[in-house]
């Protein structure tokens, strides 16, 4: 299909003008994103503190946010949640969770994969965005499978990791060097409306969504 | 499973949305959707204070990424390659199918689950993928039940929107072995899709998605859901596929961050989707879960000659479905109509720039041309523009005159010449009420009984326009 290849490029090439060799591509490509126009465009909606705007937002899109101060109160608030749960709750965790050596007593952790009912994702969110409720997970720090296939997705977040908009949130994945295979945003429970525009929340992934704001040094 | 249409659909719009309106199915269903999109829209939009700027942004970043678009698509591609994927060029539909087919072919995958992918629909990839011994399993709530009811998407963002929940039930009760249940709540119905649905993931060899944008900073594939379907196909099984078209590249981004703040408003009045993600290559050592293979297929189609053209502007579009949730057209005759994975207005525009079938050229006429679409398009493509276009690029093609086309030629030469024109129109209405005698009202009219099927044609009294002016005037001092 190397002819496909070429042939598409060259009925686009008539248009834009465009002949470049492979050795050009880069440099042409920063000088051309460089001179971009002027300053971004962002939702016009009073964000002056990125904390409260994220809470907000969460929570209008079907996340409940619970406030916390430290990562050794999470598995309290798993264990008073639990309570609350109908059905024998599992927890499989994300690998920096399990590197915290938080105190699990009382609950169920699995390196299984999730399936049955009753399975809770415990997770910590590299990034939140204020400007619509969003929490950002990257594949090589927690496995993007698990933010799905679990039933109830809690999402630890530090209220410093917590930014404006969502250039801010690029900003931060572009410093820390090669993409990840797959950046997650995540924006409340999983839903629906295919059947008669109905939104029926708990489609294919979680059914409910925590995020809980700590404090981190 | 096929989703071949049970029953070939007339070669006619103008059949097909009779029958479509005669359809009580398909009506309760418009009916249940109707205002809900424009409703959620409106109130998404009003939420914040700058959308008309946002829409600027998004048109600007859809202009420059078309406009250097071969240096965008070859950077995407090498970035691509070096983050372990491969991207492959499809100029035809039929390219694309075989492509798909050769990498599915060299995982020995028997099954592969399926996002909900427009451009995939566009060739027909699920009845290919079935010949070639591959069975396709989609995942997609809408895409499910289709499959189910062995029938073609409806509408560009909800699939199904022509079902109605009372549908779905019997498809549902025909299709699963699940013996007595409740199947009355919107919730019973998609709990079991679930369950049924969630096993597949697992065990697929494959998995093929579609892609909202194409990020050429770092080759990476932007994909927008709320079910969270489209990330258990791209990442549990061992291969991702991504069917996609090469229109779809945007440079930067940042550049992804302007459309997708009008891409959710104007889709479904969320001002972001559940799940936004973005996938880069293949799965790295570094990452924790992902597929080993990543293959990223490009579709042409007829797309690189509109660069350039006078339909350039119809590559902007980003595949929100406002346009169609907003045309009268489209509410009151359902996609199908169209019979096009394209429906509504941007489909009007866009099916017979890339199918070229003579079917299509009846579908730049299927409009009102009120505006609405043009006026909620987040990247503002001039859609009634485009399709004046193409009904004047068809009246030049047509190979025999249309009397719709001769009644317009003629109509055009009296006007030049007014003292025949009054003439004609004096004698013509002496003709018409010679015949009409004593009627107020004609029942039907020769050559156009697309107007007096429906209604009647109200008989002219009194003489023409012109002759009644100079009547009047005659009388009057007029300053
Ligand atoms: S033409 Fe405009 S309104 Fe219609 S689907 Fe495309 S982007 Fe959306």
């Amino acid at each position: 299909m190397t002819d496909s290849r070429s042939r598409i490029l060259d009925r686009i090439g008539r248009s834009t003008g465009g002949h470049y060799d492979a050795d050009t591509i880069e440099a042409t490509f920063q000088a051309l994103s460089h001179q971009q126009t002027g300053a971004p465009v962002q939702p016009e909606m009073g964000l002056t503190d990125p904390v409260a705007t994220f809470t907000a937002e969460a929570g209008r899109n079907g996340a409940r946010v619970a406030e916390l101060e430290s990562m050794t109160q999470v598995t309290q608030w798993l264990r008073d949640n639990v309570r609350d749960a109908t059905t024998d709750a599992n927890f499989h965790l994300s690998p920096a969770i399990i590197g915290r050596s938080l105190d699990w007593s009382g609950l169920n952790t699995t390196a299984e994969t999730p399936a049955a009912a009753g399975s809770w994702g415990v997770v910590q969110a590299h990034t939140g965005i204020a400007e619509t409720g969003t929490v950002m997970s990257l594949s090589d720090e927690c496995p993007s499978g698990l933010l799905f296939l679990v039933e109830r997705l809690v999402v630890v977040i530090a209220r410093r990791d917590i930014v404006g908009y969502q250039e801010e949130a690029w900003q931060r994945l572009k410093a820390r060097g090669a993409l990840p295979r797959t950046v997650n945003w995540i924006t409340g429970p999983s839903r629906t409306a295919d059947i008669e525009q109905q939104i029926q929340i708990g489609a294919h992934g979680p059914r409910e969504a925590d995020y809980l704001l700590i404090d981190e040094q | 499973m096929s989703q071949v249409q049970t029953q070939e659909p007339q070669p006619d719009f103008i059949i097909r949305s009779r029958a479509a309106l005669e359809d009580n199915h398909l009506q309760e269903a418009l009916e249940k959707a109707g205002s809900g999109f424009v409703y959620k829209r409106q109130a998404a939009i009003e939420r914040i204070g700058n959308f008309e700027q946002l829409r600027d942004q998004a048109r600007q970043v859809r202009v420059r990424a078309l406009k250097h678009l071969d240096l965008y698509l070859l950077h995407f591609e090498k970035k691509v390659q070096n983050a372990g994927g491969q991207v492959h060029w499809a100029e035809t539909p039929e390219q694309m199918r075989e492509i798909v087919i050769g990498l599915c072919q060299a995982q020995n995958a028997k099954t592969a689950t399926k996002g909900k992918s427009m451009v995939g629909e566009e060739v027909d990839l699920n009845e290919a993928l079935e010949a070639a011994g591959v069975e396709p399993q989609e995942t997609d709530l809408g895409e499910y039940v289709l499959q189910l009811a062995h029938e073609r998407p409806s509408h560009i963002v909800a699939p199904a929107l022509h079902k109605t929940k009372a549908q779905v039930q019997s498809l549902f009760r025909a299709n699963h072995a699940l013996g007595e249940r409740a199947l009355d709540e919107v919730a019973d119905i998609v709990n079991e899709a679930r369950a049924v649905i969630r096993d597949r993931f697992l065990q697929a060899d494959v998995g093929i998605t579609g892609a909202n944008m194409l990020i050429a900073e770092t080759g990476t594939a932007a994909i927008v859901t709320n079910e969270g379907n489209g990330d258990l196909t791209a990442t549990l099984p061992r291969t991702h596929i991504i069917t996609t078209s090469i229109d779809k590249i945007v440079p930067t981004w940042e550049d992804a961050s302007a459309i997708l703040r009008v891409l959710g408003r104007s889709a479904t009045g969320q001002d972001i989707t559940t799940y936004t993600s973005f996938f880069t290559g293949a799965r790295s050592e570094r990452d924790k879960d992902g597929p080993e293979q990543f293959h990223i297929v490009l579709l042409d189609n007829r797309r690189s000659e509109l660069l350039g053209s006078e339909y350039e502007e119809m590559l902007h579009c980003i595949r929100c479905g406002a346009c169609m949730n907003h045309c009268p057209v489209y509410q009151a005759v359902g996609g199908h109509s169209y019979n096009s994975v394209y429906p509504g207005p941007m489909g009007a525009v866009l099916t017979p720039l890339l199918r070229h079938e003579e079917q299509d050229n009846q579908l730049p006429n299927a409009s009102t041309f009120c505006g609405r679409c043009e006026s909620v398009c987040p990247v503002r493509i001039p859609l009634p523009g485009l399709m004046r276009k193409l009904r004047d690029r068809e009246q030049r093609e047509a190979k025999h005159a249309s009397v719709s086309t001769l009644a317009v030629k003629l109509f055009c030469r009296l006007s030049r010449h007014p003292v025949l024109y009054r003439r004609l129109t004096h004698f013509s209405l002496k003709l018409v009420s010679m015949i009409r005698g004593r009627k107020s009202r004609f029942r039907t009219l020769p050559l156009m009984s697309g107007w007096s099927r429906h209604r009647d044609f109200p008989a002219p009294d009194n003489g023409s326009f012109q002759s009644q002016w100079q009547q009047r005037h005659k009388g009057t001092n007029h300053d």
